[in-house]
């Protein structure tokens, strides 16, 4: 277990989610991948499929119809986990928490581990806020090797 | 009046029996349909219809009293049928003959919250879902 | 077998799609006979927050109705609470508003181009065509101070200026762009795969692209020649363009139209600089908007209209806006019938989606 273990947090693959965000924070995850600003550096694959991952990143706000996706996707992830809620809206609601149809806060469903602020915010801080990310990852790997030891 | 960003557009005033007729003119005129607007007072709706041929567009007014029926111009142009169900939707407008329908749940889902008249708009989820409970309970006693 | 058939949830968490929507596919075998729509995963309800905002704070939620043409939502607002309140904007500030745009249209563009790359396969591509747009988006970093979310636009002009030299940097910049989309175009237009999967396929005729209220790209890629800057808002009334027409209908004659348009689009900007007079950038706003206005512009995926209504208070009594992929939709769903299960993604692409922008 342990190999296995420490090799998922050398190199982490993210799922990316997006509950009504204005896209603003979309494209900017998306551009984190792309050259310049290159996250594969770090070793982070960006993939498709929930059952894959080990990062959820979270752009947008949440509404009464996504929150039983988000919910979804969070329980297909297999432990351990991080979730990192990107933007404004994904922290609090951003402009939109005084709408009707929004739930303020990623945080109101699904645990999350890291906020990164900004409207949009951008891919520096967005990659700050996984390698924030992988710390607490890290973290959670060892407790569960602990476990596993313990047992 | 309504402008756009040159001039005025050409309104023509109508009725809801009418709507249909008139729709089914412009388009015989070849023009396409852009849009639906709804403004609503206090026990009516004024709906707007935007119309366009080239650059120019074409207005048909009309006012319903709240509650009633309205006919669907979907059958004439398809793309109304998304406006015409997000009115459905956020007004609690009923349109009659619409060919799919949402039944009012093209935005809201099932189990949740309904959208809150617009003098209570601006309110967040938890609110509304306290109106909503209220209004259902008002239901149950009235 | 003949009669079997399965109904497959596309969506709404896709790979392809980097947006919630879903289509419920009816499937015969391999073709699609229906396709039915569930949207609503990110309605937020904005437009009522013109209650609790005023008009000059709205603009910034405009603004974020959607992330990609953020530039053209705000000024499509200004643009009607300026009719509104018969407010005549300075020469300088419709020149900025046409720059910015554009910048916004290119970047939009490319985006789209590498989503349609990756939507393909063609990882290297994508990288390549964002990496392009990078060097956009640096500009607007430059102009603006801010990457996507630009916020240079307020009722009554702009709230920035841009310097000479940048001006002159923006100049550069479409030439290096212009060089490196050539490039580009070539290997694209020309490449067999992408040949096979994009032509004869998703057509739209041109009377049914009118009579669909189909807009912008989709609309011109079907002979339709209707493009809402030629009704000249902003600056589009002291600069020379045409707009770009394909008629095939197809697939490829999307991806065509967004190609030239983008050369276009650089054009503008190039003309913009050596056209833009010297003097105020933005006019004093006395008073609350009053009044009925409809104001139509084009953005990257099309025409957007704006239905606003002032009281004479400082909130308005309603805005509405009509996106151009709440128009495309109904067309995108004529499309679907007939083709096969592997080609959903592409033509979902082809009409360059934007559901953020649909639901508001
Ligand atoms: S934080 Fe800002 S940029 Fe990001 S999704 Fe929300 S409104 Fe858009």
């Amino acid at each position: 277990m342990g190999l296995i273990n420490n090799s998922r947090a050398k190199s982490p693959w993210v799922v990316h989610f997006d509950c009504g965000s204005c896209n603003g924070c979309d494209i900017e995850v998306l551009a984190c991948l792309t050259p310049l600003y290159d996250i594969e550096r770090f070793g982070i694959l960006n993939i498709g499929n929930p059952k894959h991952a080990d990062v959820l990143l979270v752009t947008g706000t949440v509404n009464p119809r996504n929150e039983r996706v988000l919910r979804n996707v969070y329980e297909q992830i297999p432990e351990p986990k991080v979730v990192v809620a990107i933007g404004a809206c994904a922290c609090t609601g951003g402009v939109f928490a005084d709408c009707y149809n929004v739930i303020q806060g990623v945080d109101k469903i699904i645990p999350v581990d890291v906020y990164v602020p900004g409207c949009a915010a951008r891919p520096e801080a967005i990659i700050d806020g996984v390698v924030l990310g992988l710390q607490k990852f890290q973290e959670k790997v060892e407790k569960m090797n602990k476990k596993a030891v313990g047992n | 009046m309504l402008h756009n960003q040159t001039k005025e557009t050409n309104e023509v005033q109508t009725t809801a029996d009418k709507l249909f007729a008139e729709t089914q003119k412009l388009a015989d005129n070849g023009y396409r349909f852009i849009i639906a607007d709804v403004f609503e007072a206090e026990d009516n709706f004024e709906l707007i219809y935007q119309f366009g041929k080239d650059y120019d567009a074409t207005t048909l007014r009309l006012t319903v009293p709240k509650g009633a029926e309205i006919p669907s111009i979907s059958p004439i142009f398809f793309n109304a049928l998304l406006i015409e169900n997000e009115n459905q939707d956020l007004y609690g407008l009923k349109y009659k003959g619409l060919v799919v329908d949402f039944g009012g749940r093209l935005y809201m889902s099932q189990d949740e919250v309904e959208a809150p008249p617009q003098s209570m708009a601006g309110m967040n989820v938890s609110l509304v879902k306290k109106w909503n409970k209220k209004a259902d309970t008002a239901k149950k006693e009235g | 077998m003949g009669d079997r058939r399965t109904v497959i949830p596309f969506g709404p968490q896709h790979p392809v799609l980097p947006e919630p929507i879903q289509l419920k596919l009816v499937l015969e075998d391999e073709k699609v006979v229906e396709a039915l729509p569930q949207i609503g995963y990110i309605h937020r309800g904005l437009e009522r927050l013109v209650k609790v905002r005023d008009f000059n704070q709205m603009v910034f939620v405009a603004e974020r109705i959607c992330g990609i043409c953020s530039f053209q939502h705000a000024m499509s607002y200004c643009l009607s609470i300026e009719r509104l309140m018969n407010i005549e904007v300075p020469e300088r500030a419709d020149y900025l508003r046409v720059i910015w745009s554009e910048l916004h249209r290119v970047h939009s563009h490319l985006l789209w181009l590498g989503l349609m790359a990756d939507a393909f396969g063609f990882e290297a591509m994508f990288m390549e065509t964002w990496k392009i747009r990078e060097a956009v988006v640096d500009m607007m970093e430059a102009t603006a101070g801010s990457r996507v979310i630009i916020s240079t636009c307020q009722v009554g002009g702009v709230r920035r200026d841009i310097a000479p030299e940048l001006l002159q940097q923006i100049v550069k910049l479409a030439d290096d762009v212009q060089r490196r989309v050539k490039a580009i175009e070539h290997s694209v237009l020309n490449d067999y795969t992408i040949k096979k999967r994009t032509v004869d396929k998703g057509v739209i005729s041109k009377e049914q692209a009118w009579k669909l209220g189909a807009a912008g790209p989709v609309l011109r890629a079907s002979g339709v020649k209707w493009d809402a800057r030629m009704i000249g808002y902003a600056g589009y009334k002291y600069l020379n363009f045409e707009p770009v027409v394909e008629t095939a209908g197809d697939c490829y004659a999307r991806t065509k139209v967004r190609f030239r348009e983008m050369f276009v689009a650089l054009d503008l900007l190039r003309q913009a600089v050596a056209k833009i007079p010297a003097g105020e950038i933005n006019v004093k706003v006395k008073g609350n908007p009053e009044g009925e206005a409809f104001i139509q512009v084009e953005q990257p995926r099309g025409e957007v209209t704006y239905t606003v209504k002032g009281n004479g208070t400082k909130n308005l009594e309603k805005m509405h806006v009509r996106t151009p992929t709440f128009a495309n939709i109904p067309a995108f769903l004529t499309m679907l019938p007939g083709c096969e299960l592997a080609d959903v993604p592409v033509l979902a692409l082809t009409i360059d989606p934007c559901i953020s922008c649909t639901e508001r």
